[in-house]
């Protein structure tokens, strides 16, 4: 007689921890449960094209692309570019990049600085380069150093091993213009008013003048080219999620007394430390190499 | 719970976390088999570009420097003298083609041209100047013309860097007071040619590089025979001032002037009778001298510089009127070590 309350009372025991566990665990799991079942919201991602473009600024470039490609939430994206360029190689990879993405979803650009040179070659895939009046944008050209001779106190395999003729740089240099302009003209020639021969020249042009010419598509703002890509993948309502531009390191912009920057190249991720490799560059504004200087070219 | 319960919860247990844990072995080859992310990028890589349109080769470095003619020994004198931005292994090909063909090659010092010029132009049939940083005195240009009157051969050989400082020849700015179209007056006068100050290029039609232009022969000059087409690197325009003086070589008509854009053609050389003139030094370098028909250029060139019958005893030794520096000119100052034979002003012998 005496057992029986106390076990309806060690039931009720066990049913009150129960249904604790219970609501610790749903506390845990119902967010989750919540996510899973609440319809995603689509996103337009804004990628920032930032600084001198190196190794590094590519590699981060083209992980942030492959992140929206693989995030079905993520439906545009939108470049936001203030660079002058900066090494060949990863300029390229940028390029290829953006080409790749933008056969997957809508890419538009927007420039409110420089979008110069390799900057320019990354965004040339877009749908639409929307540019403020004063941005700078194109520079279509290669440049990099002139050879330098093989050292006498060293032993080789083969002339060519540590120098060049002029010929093969000279050769070497215009192998990476024809795909630099070949890929203006394929992208951008049914805007551009110019011929491939004055894209060579490898001038820039105010935003309000590449406008006229094609090398843009519109005056915009950051917040214009967002709308835009939205309406290229037929967003209404949309969330907009901005990826950081990576940290520059090594390398030192001056500023030159007639307001264009220098690049300084010496021990620059675009190089290598403690070998002196040619430097075959994308970039606008005034080039420092180690020991020869460039003048001042639009490239 | 009774210990049958308990045996079932742990079996339950073990054989779902074993599932979990195969699950989770097998997971990465199912990944793979279903295709991952850098094999269609470097798909996507090669359809952007195609090799075989994009590569640019150097041509054939071809062919050898040889000279027509059967003159008899001449000498060729090489200045080097004042401040010519050019080495001696700069102008190895038409050296080698000269000294095969049995003349002799000699080059103007600093010393000589200051303390023996008339002298040493004396003992030459033929004078090259290449790029001079320094201007030439008075009494020099007096000699030198009187060398060319004489019969003398003379090769002005500039790129426009050295025409746009102390142009071409130096020769220009002793003489600039006294001719009637400023800088050139002097060479125009003497020559009959002068030289550009900034470089040609073609965007449509040049080799390897927009700086590096065509030229082809205009008219029919010994310079250009057997000439197709040459290559100058950094290149000056020439004009032309003289009926005595033919364009021999001419830009395509693409070409321009980098100062100003203006289009072309443009000559690039120019010859009468005693005088060649050439605005790019590049041709005559090794690296370049093989180039397109380059190697013919400077073999006519060789043939050009002992073509001459030069008079004996010209120029006559300078008078101490005609010695000193001209108007609007200066003297170069003495090599170190050395002292001039006159008073403070170098004379031409």
């Amino acid at each position: 007689m005496v057992s029986k309350p106390s076990s309806a009372a060690s039931t009720r025991t066990v049913s009150v921890l129960a249904i604790v566990a219970a609501v610790l665990v749903g506390a845990f799991l119902a967010p989750v449960v919540y996510d899973a079942a609440a319809p995603t919201p689509d996103r337009v991602a804004v990628i920032s094209v930032d600084g001198t473009i190196t190794s590094h600024t590519a590699d981060q470039l083209e992980e942030d692309l492959q992140e929206a490609r693989e995030n079905e939430s993520i439906k545009a994206v939108v470049l936001q570019v203030d660079s002058p360029g900066g090494s060949a190689a990863a300029s390229e990879q940028m390029y290829l990049a953006v080409n790749r993405t933008a056969q997957e979803m809508p890419v538009v650009s927007s420039v409110e600085g420089t979008g110069a040179s390799g900057a320019y070659y990354t965004m040339l895939p877009s749908e639409s380069i929307y540019v403020t009046p004063s941005s700078v944008i194109g520079s279509v050209g290669v440049r990099g150093s002139a050879p330098i001779g093989g050292t006498s106190n060293e032993i080789r395999t083969g002339p060519d091993k540590a120098s060049m003729t002029v010929d093969q740089r000279e050769a070497q240099i215009e192998t990476l213009k024809h795909a630099f302009v070949g890929s203006v003209m394929e992208h951008r020639g049914d805007e551009l008013s110019l011929s491939r021969e004055e894209v060579a020249y490898a001038k820039v042009y105010t935003g309000a003048r590449a406008t006229q010419n094609g090398y843009a598509d519109d005056i915009g703002t950051l917040q214009t080219a967002i709308d835009r890509a939205a309406s290229e993948a037929g967003l209404e309502n949309y969330e907009v999620v901005e990826k950081e531009p990576p940290t520059q390191s090594g390398i030192i912009l001056l500023s030159s007394q007639d307001g264009n920057s220098t690049v300084v190249v010496e021990e620059s991720p675009m190089g290598y430390d403690g070998v002196r490799a040619p430097q075959f560059l994308m970039v606008y504004g005034q080039v420092q190499y180690e020991d020869e200087v460039i003048g001042n070219v639009s490239a | 719970m009774s210990q049958r319960n308990l045996l079932r919860a742990t079996a339950v247990f073990a054989v779902a976390l074993g599932l979990i844990l195969v699950g989770a072995a097998v997971a990465p080859y199912a990944v793979q088999l279903g295709g991952n992310d850098s094999t269609d990028t470097q798909n996507a890589a090669k359809q952007a570009f195609n090799a075989d349109e994009l590569v640019a080769t150097p041509g054939p470095e071809s062919g050898e420097v040889t000279m027509d003619s059967n003159a008899a020994s001449k000498t060729v004198l090489i200045d080097v003298g004042h401040g010519n931005d050019v080495s001696e292994s700069d102008v190895q090909p038409l050296v080698d083609a000269l000294v095969a063909n049995g003349h002799e090659v000699e080059y103007l010092t600093r010393e000589d041209a200051q303390r023996n010029f008339n002298a040493s132009l004396r003992r030459a049939d033929a004078f090259v100047v290449v790029n001079p940083e320094q201007p030439y005195t008075g009494g020099q240009l007096d000699g030198l013309r009187s060398f060319e009157d004489a019969g003398g051969r003379v090769a002005l050989v500039g790129d426009p860097q050295s025409a746009g400082t102390t142009s071409i020849l130096g020769l220009v700015s002793v003489s600039v007071s006294s001719g009637p179209t400023g800088g050139d007056a002097g060479l125009t006068s003497d020559y009959g040619v002068s030289f550009g100050s900034t470089s040609l290029y073609n965007m449509h039609d040049y080799y390897l590089n927009y700086e590096n232009v065509y030229a082809t022969p205009e008219g029919d000059t010994a310079l250009t025979e057997g000439v197709d087409e040459v290559v100058f690197r950094d290149a000056a325009p020439l004009s032309i001032s003289a009926d005595s003086v033919s364009p021999a070589l001419v830009s395509g008509g693409e070409t321009r002037v980098e100062s100003i854009r203006k289009s072309g053609p443009y000559t690039v050389a120019a010859q009468s009778e005693t005088v060649v003139a050439i605005g790019d030094a590049d041709f005559l370098t090794p690296e370049s001298a093989y180039e397109a028909d380059n190697e013919v250029l400077v073999g006519n060139l060789a043939d050009f510089l002992v073509s001459g019958d030069k008079e004996s005893g010209a120029p006559a030794p300078a008078t101490p009127e005609s010695g000193g520096p001209g108007p609007g000119g200066s003297a170069p100052g003495p090599a170190p070590g050395s002292a001039p034979t006159q008073g403070t002003t170098p004379t031409p012998a």
